[in-house]
């Protein structure tokens, strides 16, 4: 029983650390995209094109986006989220790899139940800490195309790793 | 001297220990099946 308990906190946890790792990947990518833009809007040499002589109100339109951009983005939650999501995954990739150690001596019959209750009490409560220690608001941001792929990440090591028959 | 609030009549009741909640993540919707393992050591 504690065992089925611990398999399926194991699995849930591998899930959420693929999850953050996308999270991490879109919010990088949303980062980079914004730089971009704001570089392209500030260069001379792109605003000098002759093609905006045709297009002027276009272009008109791009400097005043990339303005509103500019002046707003410190309020964007880009940076921070990089920060903590970069922070959490540290802290919840070093939790997994034990999480993994100690599930192979479970799997191994090496601990009693009482050990293993209080291995899956340990895994929760430091789950538990590394979330409130980066996302003390609960600010974490949901994205359910990303949750769905981070389960087909993780389902495809676990059918490495751990094959249902052995 | 302001009226102060008279401490009430009955035994404050202790705090209730809340459950641990986890932040809100989504749940994933399935586990794959539990390889064969030995049974726990007594």
């Amino acid at each position: 029983m504690s065992q089925e308990h611990y398999w399926k906190e194991f699995y849930r946890l591998k899930v959420h650390v693929c999850y953050m790792e996308l999270q991490l990947g879109s919010t990088e990518s949303t980062d980079r995209a914004l730089k971009i833009f704001l570089a392209i809007t500030s260069s001379a040499s792109i605003g000098g094109w002759a093609i905006w002589k045709d297009l002027a109100s276009v272009w008109g339109a791009i400097i005043a986006a990339s303005q509103v951009v500019n002046s707003t983005r410190q309020y964007f939650p880009y940076k921070e989220r990089l920060r903590a999501l970069s922070g959490l995954l540290n802290d919840l990739d070093e939790l997994l790899i034990q999480v993994e150690s100690r599930w192979l001596d479970i799997s191994g019959g090496l601990l009693s139940e009482a050990e293993i209750r209080k291995a899956l009490d340990d895994l929760r409560v430091r789950k538990l800490k590394a979330f409130k220690k980066y996302f003390p608001d609960n600010m974490i941001p949901d994205n359910g195309r990303l949750f769905q792929k981070a389960e087909e990440k993780a389902l495809e090591y676990f059918d490495n790793f751990y094959p249902a028959e052995q | 001297m302001a009226n102060l609030p008279k401490p009430p009549s009955h035994p404050t009741p202790p705090i209730q220990r809340q459950p641990m909640v986890e932040r809100k993540l989504p749940e994933p919707k399935k586990t794959p099946p539990m390889p064969k393992v030995l049974p726990p050591r007594t």
